[in-house]
């Protein structure tokens, strides 16, 4: 029987990838943007989002362009994929 | 290689959401509360590491990096329509709360990653197992699937755009095949080592029921 005990090692591991890699993460455009970049069509991408979004960019506004401002978004990121499925299936069920 | 807004015209971006809008709601329909109660807790975990390890980009050549997409890896460990959802759902989440990949992408960006790359990788790693044989090459074709994986993502990329008339398809396909053929081999790498680790660390959770 696979319980969150089982898994919650990996759920830690997860944590810790977000918490204290994510701040040095490179920040190199990935490889579609490096496409667009090359080719002249990155221009087309729309800068202003169609929604808002609580935590652009990986950041917490509120704390700027920092390793902690990655790092708080990194862990709330890994949090919410972590408890997104209960949370749905919770709410399936009812 | 999350589309942002603006690279899709509107008939392909809409056409992508209801393609995956619709792939998604059948495959819902289709998973049992039975099948689904136990096995939340792997799936949470695997959101949680597709997310984290997501985040880490890795230099590469050229000015360019990259980052791991984990769709072999979700499906190998959920099963190919549970990965799917689940890559559906960690898209989901990068695109509404980090504005990572465009709203109006996101069907694009979910039948790239988590259809053609994380289904399609699945099938190919049952592929590539039958071609190299017995339990000591499943390294090889985890390793073979996840790259060709991504290479699969970046071409139906490729087609997307130009569709969209956004570049040509004889100058978009090479350049994304060639820019992702070298973050394939970090995608291989993360992928062979997270699931040979899991196989090693805790092997009841690779042995769970898939579908």
């Amino acid at each position: 029987m696979i319980t969150i005990k089982t898994v919650l090692p990996f759920l830690l591991a997860a944590l810790l990838l977000a918490a204290f890699l994510s701040p040095f993460a490179s920040s190199l455009p990935d490889g579609l943007e490096r496409v667009a970049e090359v080719l002249g069509f990155d221009e087309s991408a729309i800068d202003k989002p169609i929604v808002t979004s609580p935590l652009p960019d990986y950041t917490v506004p509120a704390l700027g362009d920092t390793s902690l401002s990655t790092l708080a978004a990194g862990v709330t990121g890994t949090l919410v994929c972590f408890f997104l499925p209960f949370t749905l299936y919770l709410l399936r069920k009812r | 290689m999350h589309i942002p807004d603006g690279f899709l015209d509107t008939k392909t971006w809409l056409g992508m959401t209801l393609v995956s809008g619709g792939i998604l709601a059948a495959v819902l329909r289709r998973i049992k509360h039975a099948d689904i109660v136990r096995r939340i807790p792997i799936i949470g975990m695997t959101a949680a590491l597709v997310f984290a390890a997501q985040m880490l980009n890795f230099p590469v050549a050229g000015g360019t990096s990259g980052h791991f997409m984990g769709g072999v890896f979700c499906c190998i460990l959920l099963g190919p329509w549970t990965g799917f959802v689940t890559m559906s759902l960690v898209l989901t989440v990068q695109c509404l709360i980090f504005q990572d990949g465009g709203l109006t992408a996101l069907g694009a960006n979910i039948f790239n990653m988590g259809l053609i790359g994380s289904v399609g990788g699945f099938y190919l790693y049952g592929f590539f197992r039958l071609l190299i044989w017995g339990d000591r090459t499943r390294p090889a074709a985890y390793a073979l699937a996840s790259w060709t994986s991504i290479m699969l993502a970046a071409a139906c990329a490729a087609f997307e755009l130009s569709f969209s008339n956004t570049i040509e398809l004889s100058i978009g396909m090479p350049a994304m095949l060639s820019a992702h053929a070298i973050i394939g081999i970090g995608e291989a790498t993360i992928t062979t080592t997270a699931l040979m680790a899991i196989w090693r660390i805790k092997p009841e959770i690779m042995q769970i029921r898939k579908f």
